[in-house]
C-alpha cells in the first residue's frame, strides 16, 4: 500500500511537534522515520496509526484519505518499545487477539495464529505468558500479533530499544526477513542510526519536527542534504573544520590554510565547515595541506589516525607503509567522495 | 583514624553476632510472644468459653481449657433460641450484594477516572477523595431516613444500597489502572478493540489482585458491620450475624457461655478468611490505613 | 479538528452513572442534609416543618450535660489510647521488623483483631472484664491487686474502654508503622554498626527519627478514629455505661436520633456537623504530615545516594 502524507502539522497547545511534513511511501517498502528524541518522529508514527490526529494536512492510504480516521478502521498494526503484550494471557491468546476483536471464528483465528508464530520463530512457546519469555522473543510475539490481521501498514516504534546490543542485531534482520517476506508496508521509527542504514529501502530523517532528507541510506550518507544529516550519520562521527571561503576555495583555521577544495557561486568570506569523513582522506606527504599526528590505534583490521588539521583534532583511516609517530608532520589530501563544504549558519551544503 | 584499630574493632563485632544465642534475639522473642498471647486471648478465651458449661464458666481460679472439649450444649441452644442460620444466609446475602454491586460500580467508575476522558475529571476526582474524610457515622442519620423513605426499612436492600459505591475503593483501583502503561490501550485500540471489550479483556484480568483486595476489604467490612444493620433492619428474618449477636445478648439473658458460643460463630468465618488471605489482606490494610 | 461523535463523547457518563447515582444519594446528599437539619430548628423529618433557621441546635447541644460528657469522655480517651497505644506499637513494629521467625505465627496474633467483629470480640471482652469471675480480675488477684469493677462502676468503666481500645487499635497503628520501617534504607543502619553503635543507641538514634514522620502520620490517623469512638460501648456495657457517663460524641449523635424518641435530627445533625469540623482539622493536619514526609523522604533518598557514591 502506498502513504501519502502532505503537508502535515501537529501542534500541541503551543510547540509544534510536526511542521509542514510531506513524503510519499510506495508499497512494500520498509522506510524508517530516524531522528534524535523530540524530532517528531514517534508523533508521526502516531498519526499514521491514528492514534494522534494531525491539525493540519492529509493522510492518504492508497487513494483513501485516512486523516481522520479511526485507528481500527485502518487496518495498522502497531509493535511497540515496551511491547505492551497483555500480561494474563499467552503467547497464542495474544495473537489471537486481534482476530477474536474482528470475530473471525476460533478455529480460523488459532490456524492463522499459529502460522504467524511460526513466522516469527516462537511456535514453541504458544503456552507461555509473556513473563517467562525473553525480551527478544516477546517482540517476535508483538510482531505476530501485530501481522496477523494482515495489516495494510506494520509500524514499528523503536522496537529494539529494549533489547541488549547483540539481540539488537539478532532482531532487526529478523525484522527485515519478516518485512520481507511478507511484502507489508513498514514503516520503523529509531534513533539509532546504524539500525536505520542497516534495515531500510529508504530513511526520512528528521530534526525537531522537520523533515530533512528522504532517500536510501546509502544516498544519506554519500549525499547528505545538509550538515545536520551528514553529522548525524556515520560512525565514526564525520569531521568537521572550521573554515572560510576566498576567491572560490576553502580555506581553514585562523592560519587559512588552504584544503585544495573548491566551491562554486559562494561569495568571499562565507564562514562555512569542512565536513569529511574519515574513509575520504588519504596521506600525501606532498601535499601542501600539513596536519600533525596525536594517536594512531589499530581497529581491527584497519588504522585509525588522530591529527590535528587547522588547530583542530580529525580522524582518518589512512594507510601508510611506516609507522606514524607523535608529533610528526604529514601531507593530507582529500578524495572526491565524502568530502562536504556546509554553511557553518544555515547548514546549507555548498560541496 | 588508624585503620588498624577499626580492623580489629569490625572483627570483633562480627565474633559476637557469631554466637549462637544473643540476649537481645531472646528479648525480642520473649516479647513478641507475650505481646501474640494478649493478642490472640480474647479469641482463645471466647472459643473455648464456648465449650465450658455454666459452671466451668464461673469457676475460680478460671480453667484454662474446657473439661469436655466437644460440649456443644452451648452452641445448640444459640441456634435454638436464635436463627442463626438465618442470621448466617442473611450476612452471605448482605455481603455478596455488596461485592458483586460495589466491585461493579468501582470497576466502571474506575476506569473512567483513570482512562476515559471527559471534562472536569481530575477536579471531580479530587473532589471525592475530600469526601472520604467525612466521618460514616454523619451520613447514617439521613441515609436511615432515605431508606425508610423508600419503604426499604428492615429489607436485606437497606442492608445492600447505601454501599453500592465506595470512594475508597475507586481510589485503589485507579491507582492500578494507572500504572498499566499507556501503551496496552493503544495496541488493543488499533486492533478495533472497543472501551468496554478493553475494560472486561484486558484491565481487570490484570488488576486480579488489587480486585481480590478490594473484595476482601469489602467483605471485611461488610460481614463485621453492626451499627447499620441495627438501625436499618429489626425483624429476625433480616438481621445480619453481629445484629444477630447483639440481639441475642440483650433478649436472652447474659450468660457468658452461651454468649461466647454465639460470639464464636460470627468470628470463625473471617478468621478461616484471615487464616487463607493474611498477606492479601495485611497488604490491603496498610493502604486501608491511611485513608483513616 | 474534527469533534467527536456525540455517543463517544457522552460515553464516559455511561461508566460513571452507576457510581456517581450512589454516591450522590448515599454520600453526598447526606452530607449537605446533615448541614441543612443541623440549623433547622424544631425540625420535624415527616412534615418537614421547621420553627426557625438559625444557631439554635447548637446552643442545644453545646448546653447540654451530656454532650459535655461526651466531648469530656472522648478527649480523655482519646489522650489515653492514642499515646500509650503509640508507643507499644513503635516497640513492636520494630521486633517484627527485624528478621524474626515463626512472621506467620506472629502475624495472625497481631493483626487477626483487624477482621474480626468488634461486636464478639467485645463480648469476650467482657467476659474477660467480668466483676466477679473475670480472668483479668483473676489475675490482678493472684498478684495481690484488688479486684476492679470494671463493668460495675464509672471509673472501671472507663478503664476498661481504655484497656479495649488500645488492644483494637494495635493492630493498624503496627501495620502502619511496619510499612513506615521497611521504607527506611538499611544503609543507615549498616553505617551504624559499623560505627559500633549498640542496639538501644541504634533504635533512638536512627530508627526512631527516621520514623518520626510515619509516628507523626499514625498519631493523627489514630486521633482520628479514636475520636469517633463508640462501637466498643454496645458490647461493654450495652450503652453508655452503668450510669449513663460514658456518653462519647458519636455516641451522642446515635443516642440523639436512634434513641431518643421522637428523634432529635437538629441536635444529631449539629454535633455532627461540629464532629465534621473536628474531623476536618484533623484530616488537614494529616494532609500537611503526609505532604511533609514526603519531602523528607525525597531528602534522605538523595542523601542515601550521595552516601553511596561516596563508599564507591
Amino acid at each position: 500500500m502506498k502513504i501519502r502524507l502532505e503537508n502535515i502539522v501537529k501542534r500541541f497547545d503551543d510547540n509544534t511537534a510536526v511542521d509542514d511534513f510531506s513524503a510519499v511511501i510506495e508499497s512494500g517498502e520498509l522506510v524508517t522515520l530516524l531522528g534524535p528524541s523530540g524530532c517528531g518522529k514517534s508523533t508521526m508514527l502516531n498519526m499514521l496509526s491514528g492514534i494522534l490526529y494531525p491539525t493540519e494536512g492529509k493522510i492518504y492510504f492508497d487513494d483513501d484519505d485516512v486523516t481522520y480516521m479511526s485507528s481500527e478502521k485502518r487496518g495498522v498494526g502497531l509493535v511497540f518499545q515496551n511491547y505492551a503484550l497483555y500480561p494474563h494471557m499467552t503467547v497464542l491468546e495474544n495473537i489471537c487477539f486481534p482476530l477474536e476483536i474482528k470475530k473471525v471464528p476460533k478455529k480460523e483465528r488459532i490456524e492463522k495464529a499459529k502460522k504467524m508464530a511460526e513466522l516469527v520463530h516462537v511456535e514453541g512457546m504458544l503456552n507461555r505468558k509473556p513473563g517467562q519469555l525473553s525480551g527478544g522473543q516477546q517482540q517476535r510475539v508483538a510482531i505476530a500479533r501485530a501481522l496477523v490481521k494482515e495489516p495494510r501498514l506494520l509500524l514499528l516504534d523503536e522496537p529494539l530499544s529494549n533489547l541488549d546490543a547483540r539481540l539488537r542485531i539478532e532482531m532487526r534482520e529478523e525484522i527485515r526477513r519478516i518485512q520481507l517476506e511478507t511484502g507489508v508496508t513498514t514503516i520503523f521509527v529509531t534513533h539509532d542510526q546504524e539500525e536505520a542504514m542497516s534495515i531500510s529501502d529508504h530513511i526520512i530523517l528528521m530534526k525537531l519536527g522537520v523533515l530533512q532528507q528522504y532517500d536510501k541510506p546509502q544516498y544519506l550518507y554519500d549525499q547528505p542534504a545538509n550538515c545536520f544529516v551528514a553529522d548525524f550519520l556515520g560512525n565514526p562521527p564525520i569531521n568537521k573544520v572550521e573554515g572560510v571561503v576566498e576567491g572560490g576555495k576553502v580555506l581553514l583555521g585562523e592560519n587559512k590554510e588552504d584544503s585544495q577544495i573548491k566551491v562554486k557561486d559562494v561569495p568571499d568570506g562565507t564562514p562555512v565547515y569542512l565536513s569529511f569523513r574519515s574513509e575520504s582522506v588519504i596521506l600525501d606527504n606532498k601535499s601542501p595541506l600539513r596536519a600533525k599526528v596525536v594517536l594512531t590505534s589499530v581497529m581491527g583490521k584497519e588504522i585509525i589516525t588522530s591529527f590535528v588539521l587547522a588547530g583542530k583534532e580529525v580522524r582518518g583511516y589512512m594507510n601508510s607503509d611506516v609507522e606514524l609517530q607523535r608529533d610528526q608532520e604529514i601531507g593530507i589530501r582529500f578524495k572526491k567522495t565524502g568530502v562536504f563544504v556546509f554553511d557553518r549558519e544555515s547548514g546549507e551544503r555548498y560541496l | 583514624m588508624s585503620n588498624k584499630s577499626r580492623d580489629t574493632e569490625m572483627r570483633s563485632d562480627k565474633h559476637t553476632s557469631k554466637e549462637p544465642v544473643s540476649v537481645g534475639k531472646i528479648l525480642t522473642y520473649v516479647v513478641l510472644f507475650i505481646g501474640s498471647i494478649i493478642m490472640i486471648f480474647p479469641f482463645y478465651w471466647m472459643i473455648t468459653g464456648a465449650f465450658k458449661t455454666y459452671q466451668e464458666i464461673n469457676l475460680i481460679p478460671p480453667s484454662l481449657f474446657p473439661n469436655n472439649p466437644f460440649n456443644l450444649e452451648n452452641f445448640i441452644y444459640a441456634f435454638k433460641t436464635a436463627p442463626f442460620g438465618r442470621y448466617f444466609i442473611n450476612s452471605t446475602l448482605a455481603l455478596l450484594g455488596c461485592i458483586v454491586t460495589c466491585s461493579f460500580t468501582t470497576i466502571l467508575a474506575a476506569y473512567a477516572f483513570s482512562r476515559l476522558r471527559f471534562p472536569g475529571r481530575e477536579f471531580i476526582f479530587s473532589l471525592l477523595l475530600s469526601l472520604m474524610m467525612v466521618p460514616y457515622e454523619m451520613i447514617i442519620i439521613t441515609n436511615y431516613r432515605t431508606i425508610v423513605g423508600w419503604k426499604l426499612h428492615d429489607t436485606i436492600w437497606a442492608l445492600i444500597l447505601p454501599f453500592m459505591s465506595s470512594i475508597f475503593y475507586t481510589y485503589i483501583l485507579k491507582g492500578f489502572f494507572d500504572s498499566v502503561p499507556e501503551s496496552l490501550y493503544q495496541a488493543a485500540k488499533v486492533d478495533g478493540c472497543s472501551d468496554w471489550k478493553y475494560l472486561w479483556r484486558v484491565m481487570v484480568p490484570m488488576a486480579k489482585s488489587s480486585l481480590a483486595t478490594i473484595i476482601l476489604l469489602n467483605a471485611i467490612a461488610t460481614w463485621n458491620s453492626f451499627l447499620w444493620p441495627m438501625i436499618a433492619t429489626n425483624s429476625k428474618t433480616v438481621r445480619t450475624l453481629p445484629f444477630g449477636l447483639y440481639a441475642f445478648m440483650t433478649e436472652g439473658g447474659q450468660r457468658n457461655d452461651r454468649m461466647m458460643a454465639a460470639s464464636t460463630i460470627v468470628v470463625i468465618p473471617m478468621i478461616i478468611i484471615f487464616l487463607f488471605a493474611r498477606k492479601y489482606i495485611i497488604s490491603g490494610m496498610s493502604r486501608g490505613g491511611i485513608k483513616g | 479538528m474534527i469533534r467527536k461523535p456525540f455517543l463517544e463523547r457522552i460515553k464516559p457518563l455511561f461508566y460513571l452513572l452507576p457510581f456517581i447515582i450512589s454516591v450522590s444519594i448515599f454520600t453526598l446528599y447526606p452530607i449537605v442534609n446533615v448541614i441543612r437539619m443541623s440549623f433547622l430548628e424544631g425540625y420535624k423529618y415527616l412534615t418537614g416543618a421547621y420553627t426557625g433557621i438559625g444557631l439554635g441546635n447548637y446552643e442545644k447541644v453545646v448546653s447540654d450535660p451530656f454532650f459535655r460528657q461526651a466531648i469530656n469522655n472522648t478527649f480523655r480517651y482519646v489522650l489515653l489510647v492514642v499515646p500509650i497505644s503509640t508507643v507499644i506499637a513503635v516497640i513492636l513494629a520494630n521486633l517484627l521488623n527485624q528478621k524474626v521467625r515463626f512472621q506467620a505465627f506472629f502475624q495472625t496474633c497481631y493483626f487477626l483483631p483487624m477482621v474480626t467483629s468488634s461486636l464478639a470480640v467485645g463480648l469476650s471482652w467482657r467476659f474477660m472484664f467480668n466483676d466477679k469471675f473475670g480472668i483479668i480480675n483473676y489475675v490482678l488477684s493472684l498478684m495481690g491487686i484488688d479486684p476492679v469493677q470494671f463493668l460495675g462502676n464509672a471509673s472501671g468503666n472507663f478503664i476498661a474502654l481504655v484497656i479495649f481500645g488500645i488492644w483494637a487499635i494495635l493492630p493498624n497503628t503496627i501495620i502502619l508503622l511496619l510499612s513506615g520501617l521497611q521504607n527506611i534504607d538499611p544503609l543507615y543502619y549498616t553505617a551504624a554498626k559499623v560505627d559500633g553503635a549498640k542496639t538501644l543507641r541504634i533504635f533512638f538514634r536512627i530508627t526512631v527519627p527516621l520514623l518520626a514522620p510515619t509516628i507523626m502520620l499514625v498519631i493523627i490517623i489514630n486521633m482520628i478514629s479514636t475520636f469517633k469512638m463508640y462501637h466498643e460501648l454496645f458490647p461493654l456495657f450495652n450503652g453508655p455505661g452503668i450510669a449513663y457517663n460514658m456518653f462519647t460524641v458519636v455516641y451522642y449523635i446515635y443516642y440523639e436520633f436512634r434513641v431518643m424518641t421522637p428523634p432529635k435530627y437538629g441536635y444529631a445533625s449539629a454535633a455532627a456537623v461540629m464532629l465534621l469540623v473536628i474531623v476536618f482539622v484533623f484530616t488537614m493536619l494529616q494532609r500537611a504530615v503526609q505532604a511533609w514526609s514526603r519531602k523528607e523522604r525525597g531528602e534522605d533518598v538523595k542523601q542515601v545516594k550521595r552516601h553511596r557514591d561516596a563508599l564507591r
